[in-house]
């Protein structure tokens, strides 16, 4: 579909966990029209920002929206106090989108709010028969949006949490490297990865030869492709986030300018 | 809408309408055409080509402030010829007028792009781009110089089948020298500001925030500055202006209408909302109805008597 703008109502806004939430939009224009890995460029405030903020699509199921998103300066602080019932601006669907593997066994790995485009990616998985693990990180349990993750279950095979710091059983202390270094990546197929970009970089050097995708952020500009504010290098030359990615294979980013 | 629009920008062109979409902020559109194909835009600018290809600079390009940005982007462009040989491929959906935008290294650099960009046939007018903060110094020593500023515009005239559009940087608009050495060098209109020189830190870092250091501020910030300097060449010169710098909504184009401009351009708020062109003639189109004018140039002067 082509880029396009809507007027959403928010449906809800909801806490999730210490500073993330889930806010839920209602569109017409973009049912059916986001592939796993998409985003789109909410206008969160006209009076307190000037640039769109970049979110990944968490859901769509039915004309609604769920983007999920962590307060982390004037933008999503903003949002974070919208209410049901306003209207924000968006412009979607933008950027291109994972590759759906069918009848793998996929890993996915990812940290913070990089979970969001990835348990998206995983119910278009699950739909192919591939079967999926997945590997998040999170710094405490006030960080971890467990509401979030536990709804998706159905899909996830195997599930991981790691946390920073944690004497829960349940949850895995450490970072998600230290911890993948306790699996047999050879088991899988294919692995696709969202996360922190110190993260990421690991990650290139542990899966260097694998199949593996990652979806990368960069400041925006306009999230459309006429600005250049968002090109990074890679094996194939400079390539814009938004309109080239964000997902790109693992292997092709280079990471010394980030 | 309840006026006519049409703007003349001399032998440019009759545009539609009197708002163009600045160099940088507007892309090739093919991805966001559905956005702007029904927006009443008299002009876009191309991003600005260089002879070779840049790849621009490095990460991060763009700071965002309360109510300005700061870009490096660093003129990232594939060179004119790869721009003159898909030139109809990026820009033949394009509904509207384009003015190519160009910045060489030195005067005989801009007079090559030019004798390229003459192969071309659709667009309606060069801009030389004399100004970018962007580009190393050389750029932007060459044209702070009066002279060399002066012999590129005459040269660009001469050579270029397309009329010229000269724009300049804040620099070059602290008195209005540069913009009457334009005029006499045979420019059919000035564009201006581009941005502002400036630099942005990362204090707890202790280090610059942009990969490159140094970069442009834009935006709603820089208006007053670039108000400014519109009312001062508009009367100094004779050729038309058009005026840039922060315009987010339909009083600040008033605003540049009434100091002198004869059309105005949109850049940083394109990246945010390509729908602007049309809600700013809408509320345009209210504010004269209400005042009981009707055109800009009684809008002009209903603003030059209160000065
Ligand atoms: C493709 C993509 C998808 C994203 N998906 C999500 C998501 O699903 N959930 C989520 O919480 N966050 C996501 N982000 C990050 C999110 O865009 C930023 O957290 C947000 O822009 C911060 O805005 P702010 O005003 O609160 O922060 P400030 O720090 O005040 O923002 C200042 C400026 O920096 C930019 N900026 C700051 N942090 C980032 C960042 N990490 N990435 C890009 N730009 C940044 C802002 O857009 C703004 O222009 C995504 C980013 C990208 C590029
Ligand atoms: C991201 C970005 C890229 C730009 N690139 C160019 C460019 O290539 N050439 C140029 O002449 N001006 C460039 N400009 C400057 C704009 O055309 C304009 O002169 C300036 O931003 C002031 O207008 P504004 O405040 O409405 O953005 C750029 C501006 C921005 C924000
Ligand atoms: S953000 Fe403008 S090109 Fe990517």
């Amino acid at each position: 579909m082509k880029i396009n703008s809507e007027d959403c109502k928010i449906l809800d806004n909801i806490k999730m966990s210490e500073d993330g939430y889930v806010i839920t939009l209602k569109t017409v224009k973009f049912k059916d029209k986001f592939s796993p890995g998409n985003f789109l460029q909410l206008r969160c405030s006209e009076e307190n920002t000037v640039l769109r903020r970049p979110f990944s699509i968490l859901e769509e199921t039915d004309g609604h929206i769920k983007l999920y998103f962590k307060v982390v300066g004037r933008g999503t602080r903003r949002l974070s106090n919208r209410k049901s019932g306003e209207t924000v601006n968006i412009i979607a669907p933008l950027g291109n989108s994972f590759t759906v593997l069918a009848k793998k066994r996929v890993l996915l790995i990812g940290g913070g709010c990089g979970i969001s485009p990835l348990l998206n990616l995983s119910f278009f998985l699950s739909k192919k028969q591939s079967i999926v693990d997945a590997l998040f990180g999170f710094r405490n349990e006030q960080d971890y949006p467990k509401m979030i993750v536990e709804n998706r279950k159905r899909e996830l095979n195997n599930l991981w949490i790691t946390l920073d710091e944690t004497n829960k059983k349940e949850y895995n202390e450490g970072t998600t490297i230290d911890y993948l270094k306790k699996i047999n990546i050879d088991m899988y197929d294919a692995f696709y990865c969202c996360g922190p970009v110190k993260m990421m970089e690991k990650l290139s050097d542990i899966l260097k030869g694998k199949w593996a995708q990652v979806s990368l952020e960069a400041r925006m500009g306009c999230g459309i492709g006429i600005c250049y504010g968002c090109s990074i290098k890679t094996t194939t030359g400079s390539r814009r986030v938004c309109s080239d990615g964000p997902v790109f294979n693992l292997n092709e980013v280079i990471w010394d300018e980030f | 809408m309840n006026f006519d629009y049409k703007t003349e920008l001399k032998k440019i062109a009759t545009l539609n309408s009197p708002i163009i979409i600045s160099s940088g902020t507007f892309g090739t559109s093919g991805a966001y055409l559905d956005l702007i194909k029904n927006q009443n835009i008299g002009a876009v600018v191309t991003k600005t080509i260089t002879l070779e290809a840049k790849s621009g600079n490095p990460q991060p390009r763009i700071f965002e402030g309360k109510n300005f940005i700061v870009n490096s982007i660093g003129l990232e462009n594939n060179g004119v010829y790869d721009f003159v040989i898909n030139f109809d491929k990026n820009y033949k959906n394009i509904p509207f007028p384009i003015i190519v935008s160009i910045s060489g290294n030195d005067e005989s650099e801009y007079v090559k792009i030019i004798k390229k960009i003459n192969e071309l046939n659709s667009p309606v007018a060069v801009e030389l781009n004399l100004s970018c903060p962007n580009v190393d110094s050389e750029g932007l020593a060459s044209a702070m110089n009066l002279k060399s500023f002066g012999k590129t515009v005459f040269n660009c005239s001469q050579v270029s089948k397309f009329p010229i559009i000269t724009k300049l940087s804040p620099f070059q608009c602290i008195n209005t020298m540069y913009a009457e050495t334009a005029e006499k060098n045979g420019t059919t209109a000035i564009s201006l500001i581009n941005t502002v020189p400036a630099m942005v830190i990362d204090t707890e870092n202790m280090s610059p925030f942009l990969g490159n250091t140094v970069g442009g501020m834009s935006g709603p910030a820089i208006k007053p500055i670039a108000l400014k300097m519109v009312h001062e060449i508009y009367k100094s010169v004779t050729v038309p202006i058009i005026g840039m710098g922060g315009i987010s909504n339909y009083r600040d184009a008033l605003d540049f209408l009434m100091v002198g401009a004869t059309a105005v351009s949109i850049g940083t708020m394109n990246l945010v909302d390509p729908e602007l062109p049309n809600k700013i003639l809408k509320n345009i189109d209210n504010f004269l109805t209400k005042k009981n004018i009707h055109d800009f140039d009684e809008l002009k002067k209903r603003f030059q008597k209160n000065l």
